[in-house]
């Protein structure tokens, strides 16, 4: 039996959007296993209703995010102590900056390290970022500032990096 | 900074391992996807079924449910018998402190035409309407039935005096009227016939003759049988020399039967002997032939033209069920017998001799019990028939089979009517009597809905908890598909 129409619309979608979105959830998790779970998901979430998505990429980024805060809900409980653990300066083991930012963005909530991906690696604007994750703008300024405030206390030498609130939020 | 930690995070984001699902992954995802579009809608169907059927359960939780019986949807407005009898669930049967059955009943003046009559386990009369379907529980006048007294000295399962005319129009029943614990005089007994199209009731009184009263002594009528024609009515009874709300006992075994007339109300005592043994069942001709059956097997007939002609033999059978049936034509007496066998009884009246019908080894290798209902024709009798112990009547079923007037070559033998099997013994019937004149060879049954019964109450209660679980469950659910944060 062959491909029907449908189907073979979203097999083009996931062979060119798959590295992109695979990026993004990468940012989301920090963990690769777990962002190629919750990729995963988004598309079966964007084939169960294909028909009805008019643009299928920003439904399963949509997903991507939501899920991602979704999951870390499900086994916040754990996560809260770890950030509690580890919610002081800490040396960074490696000297460069990327990885030294990599650390200390997993010790975000997911929701802090989601807003962050949104507003500064999709370069959506506070308003976008608060219509995708259906919540208050206020809510996504707030919350950009906790995540960078404690950036900045994870990781002193970040300081240049994030040192100057972004746009908006002055 | 804005730009730069773009950068920075796009740089991580290219550094780590590829994430992408393989194209051979794809399809896989495609087809997951799809089959959970389709849980999905089960799932939504299912919640609102649940909805719909726990508001709906709610609301009768609350309002109480339905005050009574609601009438079962007739698959068919004509007249006819059922194809399936239902057992009436025993919270159904409500009792006062006094035994009486407190609901819901239907007034005897409500009713109409009916199909089939008959007493469930917990002694309630019950007649199944003819054009509806619907069961109706009755209050009879006088109907002792569900008195533990009673049952004391009658095997319910064995007998229950209640009988539809083979026409529908008419329910006949023993009544008694015992009096109070240090009551000494004769009570009043008899039988009742109700006729259901007017609602018009008439009694004969039946006063035991020629015996010394002790403390209330009344007749126990056990047996009544209609003719073919619904005109006469047969019954048959032993003495009670004592019966009072305090107790019973010292019956004789004096046999006494009688039949009362069309629109008669004279019970017309055709036999009182004082021979040691009892009459155990009975049947009438349209020419109001009397014929009775003896607990010493003796088959006897008594002409209505001659009341005082004596009684002779027709034969002499085992086991004989109490209450027998004559087909149209006076010819042939179904006897049907008391215990399993594998022939069923008849008396050739004409020729005056027995003629056992055999049963069918292939519907009843072990055989049966089998007991007349009436007949189709002059050739086929109705029956009752059960395979199974004497504690699981529920699995009787009526049948039609043909006389042994029919030549063995043409033999047949239909099941008609069955059963709802239950393990609830209040609503097992223990009786059955059947209107056979809405029996045509052409419509033997016809299908009915089950009825709707009230709930009882841990039904409701159940419900009620189920419903509630079920409601909190499609809110949280649906708030958890809308909920974002």
């Amino acid at each position: 039996m062959g491909q029907g129409r449908s189907e073979r619309e979203f097999t083009e979608f996931v062979a060119a959007r798959g590295a992109a979105l695979g990026r993004t959830a990468y940012l989301l998790t920090g963990d690769h296993h777990h962002a190629e779970d919750l990729l995963q998901t988004a598309f079966v979430e964007a084939a169960k209703r294909w028909e009805r998505l008019d643009e299928p990429e920003a439904y399963v980024r949509r997903t991507l995010y939501t899920r991602n805060i979704s999951r870390w809900r499900r086994t916040r409980v754990r996560e809260v102590e770890l950030v509690e653990r580890h919610d002081s300066p800490t040396a960074p083991s490696d000297p460069t900056l990327r990885l030294t930012l990599e650390q200390a963005l997993d010790r975000l909530t997911a929701r802090q390290r989601t807003v962050l991906v949104l507003r500064y690696f999709e370069d959506l604007t506070e308003v976008e970022t608060a219509r995708v994750l259906g919540i208050s703008p206020g809510t996504v300024k707030s919350t950009n500032r906790h995540a960078l405030s404690r950036l900045r206390t994870l990781a002193p030498e970040l300081a240049e990096l994030v040192g100057v609130l972004p746009r908006g939020d002055q | 900074m804005t730009q730069q930690l773009h950068d920075e995070l796009a740089r991580i984001g290219d550094a780590a391992p590829r994430v992408a699902p393989s194209p051979d992954l794809a399809p896989d995802l495609w087809r997951r996807g799809r089959r959970a579009r389709t849980r999905d809608r089960l799932v939504a169907a299912g919640a609102v079924l649940a909805l719909v059927l726990g508001l709906g359960g709610l609301t009768t939780a609350v309002m109480g449910g339905p005050a009574e019986l609601l009438p079962a949807s007739p698959a068919s407005d004509d007249p006819g018998v059922p194809s399936m009898l239902y057992a009436v669930p025993g919270h159904v049967q409500k009792q006062d402190n006094d035994q009486r059955f407190t609901g819901p009943l239907t007034p005897t003046s409500e009713l109409g035409p009916g199909a089939l009559a008959f007493v469930t386990g917990d002694g309630v009369p019950v007649l199944v309407d003819a054009e509806s379907g619907e069961y109706h529980l009755l209050d009879l006048p006088g109907w002792r039935g569900g008195d533990v007294l009673v049952g004391m000295l009658i095997d319910a399962s064995d007998s229950q005096p209640l009988a539809i005319s083979p026409d529908g129009r008419q329910l006949a029943w023993a009544w008694a009227e015992p009096g109070g614990r240090t009551d000494t005089a004769t009570i009043a007994t008899g039988v009742r016939v109700l006729d259901l199209e007017s609602g018009d009731m008439r009694t004969a009184v039946i006063t035991s003759p020629g015996r010394a009263t002790l403390s209330g002594q009344g007749v126990l009528v056990r047996t009544l049988a209609w003719s073919p024609d619904s005109r006469w009515l047969a019954w048959s009874g032993l003495t009670v020399q004592e019966w009072n709300a305090g107790g019973i006992g010292g019956y004789s075994p004096s046999p006494l039967a009688g039949r009362i007339g069309p629109g008669s109300t004279r019970p017309g005592i055709q036999w009182a002997t004082d021979r040691s043994t009892s009459v155990t069942g009975t049947a009438i001709s349209d020419d109001g032939t009397l014929l009775v059956t003896q607990q010493d097997g003796w088959v006897m007939r008594y002409q209505a033209t001659s009341p005082q002609d004596r009684s002779f033999s027709v034969g002499r059978v085992l086991n004989p069920a109490p209450a027998g049936a004559v087909s149209p034509d006076g010819s042939m007496l179904a006897i049907g017998s008391y215990a399993r066998e594998t022939s069923m009884d008849l008396a050739d009246l004409e020729g005056v001799r027995l003629a056992p019908r055999a049963l069918s080894p292939d519907v009843y290798p072990d055989g049966a019990f089998v007991r007349p209902l009436g007949w189709l024709d002059d050739d086929t009798v109705v029956v009752l028939a059960r395979t199974e112990g004497d504690g699981d009547l529920g699995r009787s079923h009526i049948a039609v089979m043909s006389a042994p007037t029919v030549p063995e070559e043409k033999w047949t033998y239909r099941i008609v009517t069955r059963s709802e099997p239950t393990n609830d013994a209040a609503g097992v019937a223990s009786f059955h009597s059947v209107a056979v004149d809405l029996m045509t060879p052409e419509h033997l049954t016809v299908d009915r809905s089950e009825p709707d019964w009230p709930w009882s109450i841990e039904r409701r209660a159940t419900v009620g908890v189920v419903s509630g679980v079920a409601v909190v469950g499609v809110w949280v659910f649906l708030w958890s598909r809308r909920r974002r944060w």
